[in-house]
């Protein structure tokens, strides 16, 4: 093995699969990403058994699949095959550029084909994979974060490159999704979210699904097991009175006495492209039930620093409603 | 003969999901007469798409009751 490269390159790939087992050759999106490329997991174990010299006798591996943790800029049209695989609902409307996209959690997603291009030019598959956690992480001034996690049964190291049908870029023109420009909309205590609040500063929303994948009778994994979809926000503000802090722990905003009694807050972020404007393009995150908890109020600082105030909250949905919805307006017509 | 369910929606709208164990992708587009038709027994489609009627989140679909047994579905 050379360890003499000195590439510090990268490309991740995504592709729906139409169904489990059926593995896709070509990448529908490639783009580029901060870091987390999908790599094989292997159980090594040794053989812990009582021999003559005290020596473990041999090494045996039990089980492989792959995991991904991949973190990379929000882009307005790869986007969207991501938000498929974590959502798995999907209804596209309009009859040009943009479309309107309006992702909603199934109760089964569907399976992905990831590609990962390392460092040294190891183009590699990974097939049958699940999404399992998709993060959105927003700061000002700074472009939107995505983090994707994903888990399947099989890695390929492959002969010859792999290739996208297209590759998205990332750079100076754009576009891409950010903060700057973006339309929050918070309320506390009401839903849904109609306020435009200019007070967040930066936060996540995090959809995650609990998943297992199974084993039986080969070396891969061959079956998965889904669990709850979830959804987790936590927003980082200035603070500027205490009506969240009231309505939180006394009930309304207006309280002054301690209250079991929660009520239901929501959000609605629109995310916008730059750094060239493009209203018709956008990502729009609507979380309409979150029961919010919010800190001891921010001490006070003589040397005169901003005082922030951190929102965490907890997402549900009733009989009825939707738990998330993202609408991502794009020039892609379709995906699939 | 099975009675026909007719789906309304703006023409060119796109429902996308997967179903089963297997998750196998499935999908339907509104032709430009805007409606797409089914026989009441046939179970998949009926139960994704009024599941998107029912889901103020997504593009406005109604349902109604067809007058004839028109084949009029794309998939």
């Amino acid at each position: 093995m050379t360890t003499a490269s000195r590439q510090n390159e990268g490309l991740l790939g995504i592709a729906q699969q139409t169904a489990e087992g059926t593995a896709k050759g070509t990448a529908t999106y490639a783009h580029t990403l901060y870091g987390g490329l999908p790599r094989p997991v292997r159980a090594d174990n040794e053989m812990e058994v009582a021999s003559t010299g005290q020596h473990v006798p041999g090494i045996f591996a039990t089980e492989q699949h792959w995991e991904m943790d991949a973190t990379f800029p929000g882009l307005p049209i790869s986007l969207g095959q991501w938000l498929l695989a974590a959502f798995g609902t999907l209804s596209t409307s309009g009859a040009g550029d943009p479309y309107t996209h309006t992702f909603t959690p199934a109760a089964t997603p569907g399976f992905i084909t990831a590609f990962g291009r390392t460092p040294g030019s190891l183009y590699r598959k990974f097939a049958d994979g699940t999404v399992n956690e998709l993060s959105f992480n927003f700061e000002a001034g700074q472009p939107l974060r995505v983090n994707a996690k994903a888990m399947g049964y099989t890695p390929t190291d492959l002969a010859v490159a792999w290739t996208a049908t297209t590759t998205e870029a990332y750079d100076t023109d754009g576009e891409y999704l950010t903060m700057i420009g973006s339309t929050l909309k918070m309320d506390i205590g009401a839903t849904p979210a109609s306020t435009t609040v200019a007070t967040i500063q930066s936060g996540t929303i995090t959809v995650t699904r609990d998943l297992s994948l199974i084993q039986t009778d080969g070396f891969e994994p061959e079956h998965r097991s889904l669990g709850l979809f979830k959804v987790g926000v936590s927003v980082h503000a200035l603070w500027v009175d205490a009506t969240a802090f009231k309505a939180t722990y006394y009930g309304s905003t207006s309280g002054t006495a301690s209250s079991p009694v929660q009520p239901v807050s929501s959000l609605d972020l629109t995310f916008a492209v730059g750094p060239t404007t493009n209203a018709n393009h956008s990502l729009q995150l609507q979380v309409p039930k979150v029961k919010l908890a919010v800190p001891e109020p921010p001490d006070v600082d003589p040397a005169a620093g901003p005082t922030f105030v951190d929102l965490a909250g907890m997402v549900f949905a009733e009989t009825g409603d939707t738990i998330i919805t993202a609408k991502l307006k794009s020039s892609v017509s379709t995906y699939t | 003969m099975a009675k026909r369910v007719r789906f309304e929606a703006e023409p060119g709208t796109i429902l996308t999901t997967f179903l089963g164990p297997e998750a196998r992708l499935v999908s339907w587009t509104f032709p430009d007469s805007g409606h797409l038709e089914f026989d009441e027994d046939d179970q998949e489609p009926l139960e994704v798409l009024r599941g998107f009627a029912a889901d103020p989140s997504h593009p406005t679909i109604s349902e109604t009751a067809a007058t004839a047994p028109k084949e009029s579905k794309t998939r």
